[in-house]
């Protein structure tokens, strides 16, 4: 009974992570940006395999590598910092809309790097992320309830981008007036300066060729 | 085999089934690609036919171009661009195994390229096994609001449709707004750096003209022997 429930989660797990992955070295850091509005939720999950020269594939690991995670908000502060194990899940909450840095590079203390590592890595963002048959076994909500429960996170999720999205519009549109400004004042201060430099060069140099005698 | 067991079995069977005839997947990600780099993705798609949609957008970083190659099992080259902004591919029928996607800044020396893409595979309809569970919900509901249960449930269908074309468009938007702005922020440096490049190159040169021509008059200065002896 209890091996059949472990392989149809087993089962589970393994068709339903749909991860890229992508090829590091052991020593390398690899960062991905996330530009999401605040009070968002983010989960992340990612398996690490060792380049194995005797197979010549990609193995799980088995001693002890880790993954150290560290996630930076907009501000450039760390939000997160964690090592976690060789197959691990993230998620953090953030408290500042813009643009996040996750960053992802393994334990490893050699010097220089020797092996490569196969990360397998999947980001879910906002509503994506919410794991729905937790809240339904939690809340007790029937089929219907956790589908309308869906599409009111689903529509939450949307009115934040739009104010996040609005937000960043005004910044773009005070950056272009600001430079449409700097452009007019810049060019006027330019030729004021050019006739200024004109008059004062004349001025200059009549007065010394007076002083020489020369005219 | 006691009847739970074979229940079990049963349930098993149809969970791989349903999960694996279901694959709808869409991958986003934002990388910053570092001058002279290539940075390279693969991703393994397990269904006898695929269909792919894979599509990027330079955001930030010089001209903002990059060299895109995308390459299927068995190394057969899909799609290979060479400094494009943005890319849209679509694929189907694709046969099963690991694809790769790269991008290649290697002919930039100096700017790293932010690069925005999203792969997007086909999805199967597997919404309507809700439906199935929520029958008994329905019927009660269907009582209340005084519309039938089929109705009530194109309904639903029809809202999460139109919420999920929101949220692709949103994203679509997202990202052409911030490699807008990165635009504008560029040319608002430009403009304030070359603004007062050319404040000092005026004086100077101002200045260089004075002092040329009094040296030129001035019998007994530095400039005028050299003067004097170039010609």
């Amino acid at each position: 009974m209890n091996l059949h429930v472990a392989f149809l989660t087993f089962s589970v797990i393994i068709t339903t992570s749909s991860a890229l992955y992508f090829h590091i070295d052991e020593t390398e850091k690899k960062c991905f940006i996330e530009e999401i509005p605040d009070e968002t939720m983010v989960v992340g999950h990612y398996k690490v395999e060792v380049y194995d020269r005797n197979v010549n594939d990609y193995v799980p690991t088995v001693y002890g590598l880790g993954m150290h995670v560290e996630i930076r908000d907009p501000e450039d502060k760390v939000v997160l910092s964690r090592i976690y194990a060789a197959e691990g899940r993230f998620t953090f909450t953030s408290h500042l809309a813009g643009e996040h840095i996750v960053c992802l590079y393994s334990n490893s203390t050699a010097w220089f790097s020797s092996g490569q590592l196969r990360i397998h890595l999947d980001i879910q963002v906002g509503e994506h992320a919410i794991d729905y048959q937790q809240i339904q076994t939690k809340e007790k909500l029937s089929e219907l309830q956790l589908r309308i429960r869906q599409l009111l996170d689903q529509v939450e999720q949307i009115t934040k981008e739009q104010n996040y999205q609005r937000y960043r519009e005004e910044r773009f549109r005070q950056t272009s007036e600001s430079t449409n400004q700097r452009v007019l004042w810049w060019s006027i201060a330019q030729s004021v300066i050019l006739l200024i430099t004109g008059f004062w060069q004349m001025k200059h140099l009549k007065s010394f060729f007076e002083a020489k005698k020369l005219v | 085999m006691p009847s739970s067991s074979k229940y079990l079995c049963f349930l098993q069977v149809f969970l791989l089934y349903s999960i694996q005839s279901s694959v709808s997947m869409e991958i986003d990600f934002t990388i910053e690609v570092e001058p002279g780099v290539q940075d390279c993705f693969y991703e393994n798609f397990n269904a006898s036919s695929n269909d792919i949609d894979i599509e990027y957008q330079v955001i930030e970083g010089g001209e903002l171009d990059i060299n895109f190659m995308m390459q299927g099992p068995r190394g057969v080259i899909l799609a290979s661009e060479k400094r494009q902004t943005e890319g849209v591919h679509s694929y189907t029928q694709q046969p099963p195994g690991d694809y790769k996607f790269c991008f290649d800044n290697t002919f930039s020396r100096m700017s790293s390229k932010q690069v925005f893409f999203e792969i997007i595979t086909d999805s199967m309809e597997e919404e309507d096994e809700w439906f199935q569970d929520a029958k008994d919900d329905l019927g009660e509901l269907a009582a209340i609001v005084n519309m039938k249960m089929v109705d009530f449930k194109l309904l639903i269908d029809r809202v999460k449709k139109n919420v999920d074309k929101s949220i692709s468009l949103q994203q679509i938007l997202r990202v052409f707004e911030a490699r807008d702005r990165s635009i504008a922020e560029d040319n608002f440096q430009r403009v304030n750096w070359f603004s007062g490049v050319y404040l000092v190159i005026m004086i100077s040169v101002g200045l260089t003209q004075v002092i040329m021509i009094r040296s030129l008059f001035d019998d007994n200065s530095k400039l005028n022997r050299i003067m004097r002896s170039r010609s």
